[in-house]
């Protein structure tokens, strides 16, 4: 792993920049040229390692855009109680979220919650066999995450409604999450997050 | 976001596993490119240099002169590319990889530069001049990875640090500089320096 740098380090550096170092340097063009004939000259014969596409990866295989989905869940007349705009954070989240949004609903369900996806932008393909699986946390007063349920998988091209477990308050509960898991059999959340936002009234 | 910000205001003391895993591991978050690169994909050659190849220049270029920087450059990613198979994609980062090739070109580059010098010096009768070549070479990529790193932040903590180390403003003259509030100051400048510090370490390999 990497020899350990303090903030001091980091901020040493930076005291030492000039606003000119922060100009991006266009690399000549000649140089790609080079690079290019020098290792066409060298054919790649590699076998490229081509991965098994499950049924999931075909949903979830190189994130390209899904384009919007809408959800056609709102149609049972169940009360809106409170939304939340879920965004993706990149100093956090997986990369695999970069260009992913999401619209989620509280909704009353005759004495019990459901959490609707009303409209998502979620990454369909991606290079590896994964599943995305939406969450509820309770975060503690410094911002932590104090507890985390699972409330399902969440197909990309076929938004649905998660009923929120019964006992889980989402007051409490109130901040939603959406991650990639891979299929290793663990169940708990795989620390990679792509999307999260807080439940707010309407 | 700012709904995200309220619930969730970006102190992780308690190492609880789902937030550690997610801040600081950036090294086993396995990129496809990455991966890619190594498995020798069509377009990743090409991919790789779009994404690092100014990065590895603005090194060269500040370590040599221009035509030797160009030259190390291509020599850079054409190296790579014939030595893929020994990058892994589950122990560092590509551009870690390519950097520290970078480095070692350069180093090698630099000596020879030196021997020769020091013969010239030699036949002049004078001292040869005692360069830390390896030390040099460290600092001025650590310097360019900052900088790009720092390039990298979003626009609102990328303004912050540069406020606050570049222009070396005070925390408050920042809130009076931009209007943002303090908490928001002290926070871009916190996790905008975690992120950097994680970029330099990837870079470190």
């Amino acid at each position: 792993m990497a020899d350990e740098i303090n903030f001091e380090e980091v901020e040493a550096i930076l005291r030492g920049l000039q606003p000119a170092d922060l100009e991006q340097m266009k690399p000549p063009a000649s140089i790609w040229n080079e690079i290019e004939s020098a290792t066409a000259a060298v054919p790649s014969r590699d076998h490229r390692f081509v991965r098994p596409l499950s049924i999931a990866a075909a949903l979830v295989a190189l994130v390209a855009g899904a384009g919007l989905v809408w959800s056609q869940v709102d149609d049972r007349g169940d009360e809106t109680l409170a939304t939340a705009t879920l965004t993706y954070d990149p100093e956090l989240f997986d990369r695999v979220g970069a260009e992913s949004s999401a619209d989620v609903a509280l909704l009353d369900n005759d004495g019990g919650y459901r959490i609707a996806v009303t409209a998502a932008d979620l990454p369909t393909t991606l290079d590896e066999v994964v599943d995305l699986e939406i969450w509820l946390i309770e975060p503690d007063d410094a911002g932590n995450v104090a507890r985390i349920v699972s409330l399902g998988l969440i197909d990309p091209n076929d938004l649905g409604s998660f009923d929120v477990p019964d006992g889980i308050d989402p007051d409490r509960y109130s901040v939603v999450d959406i991650s990639v898991e891979p299929r290793d059999g663990d169940e708990t959340h795989s620390g990679r997050s792509i999307l999260r936002g807080s439940l707010r009234t309407t | 976001m700012i709904a995200l910000a309220d619930a969730m205001p970006g102190q992780r003391a308690a190492p609880i596993r789902y937030d550690r895993i997610v801040t600081t591991e950036p090294a086993s978050r396995v990129d496809s490119l990455d991966r890619e690169f190594t498995e020798g994909g069509d377009t990743a050659l090409k991919a790789a240099y779009e994404l690092h190849g100014s990065l590895i220049y603005a090194i060269c270029r500040r370590a040599l002169p221009s035509e030797r920087a160009a030259e190390v450059t291509q020599d850079v990613f054409i190296s790579a590319w014939k030595g893929r198979h020994q990058f892994d994609p589950t122990r560092g980062t590509l551009a870690g990889w390519l950097i520290g090739i970078t480095k070692r070109r350069i180093i090698d580059h630099l000596r020879s530069e030196r021997r020769h010098d020091d013969r010239r010096a030699d036949r002049r009768g004078g001292e040869p001049t005692e360069i830390p070549v390896e030390a040099r070479v460290e600092g001025v990529a650590d310097e360019i990875v900052v900088a790009d790193a720092l390039r990298s932040l979003p626009e609102r903590p990328r303004q912050v640090i540069q406020l606050a180390f570049l222009n070396d403003l005070t925390h408050h003259e920042i809130v009076e500089r931009t209007g943002l509030p303090l908490g928001t100051v002290k926070s871009d400048i916190r996790r905008g320096l975690l992120r950097i510090r994680e970029l330099l370490e990837s870079s470190h390999g």
